[in-house]
């Protein structure tokens, strides 16, 4: 099982503005700055309160997934939240 | 003393003298050429500016030589040097004032990395900047020079210097770069601007740069505070139309405008961030300069009640 969570040079690399739907974030590994949308605002700020796994996630986002879709989004924040590590904002590790 | 101030054959002798030291605010500029043209453009354009004492600190030391043989007689050259060693490719020695002029904006854009220097206009007025990034083409100059020429400040119509320990925005209030259609339009929206004689054929097509005012050179030392960044687009036939923006949008442009935003790491996203918490965002379309005016004119009129 594993777990996600905010690289720790990660923090305060995140900007957003009220009532915006994008946000952009910083990579310090990479030097690249990249546009992200409102759903990784979200993924961002719940795993800044803890680490999760996938599921957990899933359920906390469960008000925004289209019901009867949950094996799609499943699949979908797996490829989603593989994005967010590539650009340096989250990790994986082995729970 | 001032650019106007000296006789045009002293001018003539001190640029070929390299001694010519141009008070651009906040940079002192070298200037050494022996294009005998040049001289009557310094004084047309550079008119109002300062002149330091030879022994001033130059921060740039540039020279517009023309090529020496055969080229110097036959369609003659003119080369751009920065600090003695030659930039660029030559250009036919009727673009040398043109020339000078990019080859400044490049020693700023490519050296100045204690600003964020954005490839962007920034007027002002009632001590709030609005700052206009843009890539080439989106009616960026033409929206600036019509601005200046009805009592905005002129800080900049290319390059916008952010202070990252101020947050302030400079300018250096220098010559406005018109380009082909855009030239006509400012002669006819203000007959009283004075110009140099428009140069065909160059990279970017015909231009002429429009002398800034007076007003804005006697006030250049006077950084302002950065209150909208507005992405300009002349669009033929568009009613002025000014769209709130997202910030995190207009960040990534910004970002993209900026000369130096790599060179600046953590600290350069640090920066655009808090230039945009400062800043209203928005985008702006316009065809017609008079209702462009009026617009940004009820923007600043908004921003002082």
């Amino acid at each position: 099982m594993s777990l996600w969570a905010v690289r720790e040079e990660a923090l305060g690399c995140l900007r957003c503005w009220e009532d915006e739907a994008s946000a952009v974030f910083y990579s310090v590994r990479s030097g690249d700055t990249h546009l992200v949308d409102s759903l990784a605002l979200e993924v961002h700020d719940l795993l800044m309160a803890r680490p999760m796994t996938e599921s957990e996630l899933l359920d906390a986002l469960s008000d925004v997934i289209e019901p009867g879709r949950d094996a799609e989004a499943a699949q979908e924040l797996r490829g989603y939240l593989l994005r967010l590590q590539e650009f340096g904002l989250l990790r994986e590790s082995i729970a | 003393m001032k650019v106007s101030d000296i006789p045009r054959s002293e001018l003539r002798d001190l640029l070929g003298r390299g001694d010519l030291l141009l008070q651009t605010t906040p940079f002192v500029t070298r200037i050494r050429s022996d294009v005998r043209k040049l001289a009557g453009e310094i004084a047309l354009m550079y008119g109002d500016f300062p002149v330091c004492s030879p022994d001033t600190f130059a921060d740039f030391h540039i020279e517009v030589a023309r090529e020496a043989g055969l080229r110097r007689w036959i369609n003659p050259l003119a080369r751009f040097s920065f600090d003695g060693r030659r930039s660029f490719v030559p250009l036919p020695s009727a673009q040398a004032f043109p020339m000078l002029e990019w080859g400044l904006n490049w020693c700023v854009a490519a050296h100045a990395h204690q600003y964020l220097v954005i490839h962007a206009a920034v007027v002002e007025r009632g001590g709030r900047a609005a700052i206009l990034p843009a890539p080439p083409g989106s009616g960026k100059s033409t929206l600036c020079a019509g601005l200046v020429n009805r009592g905005w400040r002129l800080l900049s119509d290319e390059l916008a210097l952010y202070d990252l320990a101020t947050g302030l925005i400079h300018g250096m209030a220098r010559p406005v770069n018109l380009k082909n259609a855009s030239i006509g339009v400012i002669k006819a929206f203000a007959p009283g601007a004075i110009f140099t004689e428009a140069v065909p054929n160059t990279a970017k097509g015909t231009v002429a740069l429009m002398r800034p005012p007076a007003a804005s050179v006697l006030h250049v030392a006077e950084p302002a505070q950065p209150a909208w960044v507005i992405l300009p687009k002349y669009d033929a036939g568009a009613e002025a139309c000014l769209t709130r923006q997202e910030k995190a949008q207009t960040f990534m442009l910004v970002a993209e405008q900026s000369f130096n935003y790599d060179i600046h790491g953590a600290r350069g996203f640090r920066a655009v961030g808090d230039l945009l918490d400062q800043c209203e965002s928005y985008r702006f379309s316009y065809s017609n300069l008079v209702d462009a005016v009026r617009v940004f004119d009820g923007l600043a009129e908004e921003a002082s009640r």
